[in-house]
């Protein structure tokens, strides 16, 4: 097996031995794709609902970040475009190779719990339009630490 | 009673002095188990196979082979890694030269590392502060 699929059959079987409330990982057959779901337990703008967080992994992995965007149903975040692709500087630049899925995961539950925003971002319109396929084309501009 | 003992065979078990949880930060497997790339020690090894070593996280320091050096890469910030799996990080250009774990520029502990270190990535390590600064970027 190769060095992503090792990694990745290790992340797997920890993601369902310990459950981290509100991260459920998906039955998968796969290492290419793997999709979570995550619930947002204490924030009233997320609360009812559960949203579909889909990783595609390239060979590389975990040299070079896995391509994370929500499917299906988009939580409304400032950071969040609506076609599902997600501002975070740990999916581009300032990715390591200790970072996990479940690190992951919940690094985005994270900041969907301490939003209290319900928009999205500025440019979104614009962004959606000209976005390529893979989020990790886009240069995102990390213009704002607070939110 | 008198015992006399006639012969003994002697047994030992070797494990990795590393701090922390004992397990690559980068590839989650036990410093006691080869690396991914590697399925057995020694084996195909493409460090090992120019440097001859026994595992592939084993260096063996001496050309002649009489001086080993065992070592899982141990950094300064105290963070472990494969020889292998730190390398090929190390070599993407999205680590900047800097440890997975803590984001501190990644430099051995240990000064015998530094030359296998140099030596197995063909490049100087990000070892001299001096260099970093001319440069103004992590090699």
């Amino acid at each position: 097996m190769s060095f992503k699929g090792k990694r990745l059959a290790k992340e797997y079987k920890d993601l369902v031995s310990n459950q981290v409330p509100g991260i459920t990982c998906e039955a998968t057959d796969s290492f290419d794709t793997l999709v979570i779901q995550v619930s947002v337990l204490d924030n009233p703008l997320y609360i009812d609902d559960s949203y579909r967080l889909r990783f595609i992994f390239s060979d590389k992995y975990p040299f070079s970040p896995p391509q994370v965007q929500f499917i299906d149903k988009i939580p409304i975040h400032p950071h969040i475009y609506s076609n599902g692709h997600i501002c975070l500087n740990i999916l581009g630049n300032d990715w390591t190779p200790s970072q996990t899925v479940a690190s992951i995961s919940m690094s985005v539950q994270s900041m969907l719990a301490s939003n209290n925003l319900n928009q999205r971002p500025p440019d979104d319109d614009n962004y959606v339009k000209h976005a390529p396929e893979n989020p990790q084309h886009s240069s995102f501009y990390y213009h704002d630490d607070t939110v | 009673m008198k015992v006399t003992i006639q012969n003994w065979h002697s047994i030992f078990a070797w494990h990795w002095d590393v701090p922390g949880d004992e397990v690559c930060g980068i590839c989650r497997v036990a410093f006691d188990g080869t690396c991914p790339v590697c399925k057995f020690p020694g084996d195909q090894c493409p460090i090992g196979k120019f440097f001859d070593c026994l595992f592939c996280f084993v260096i063996l320091r001496s050309h002649v082979g009489h001086v080993l050096t065992f070592c899982p890469a141990i950094g300064s910030c105290h963070h472990s890694f494969h020889m292998h799996c730190i390398l090929k990080w190390l070599d993407t250009d999205t680590s900047k030269g800097l440890c997975p774990m803590c984001r501190q520029i990644f430099t051995l502990e240990n000064s015998n590392n530094k030359e296998v270190f140099e030596a197995l990535s063909g490049r100087p390590s990000p070892l001299e502060e001096g260099i970093l600064e001319q440069e103004g970027t992590p090699v």
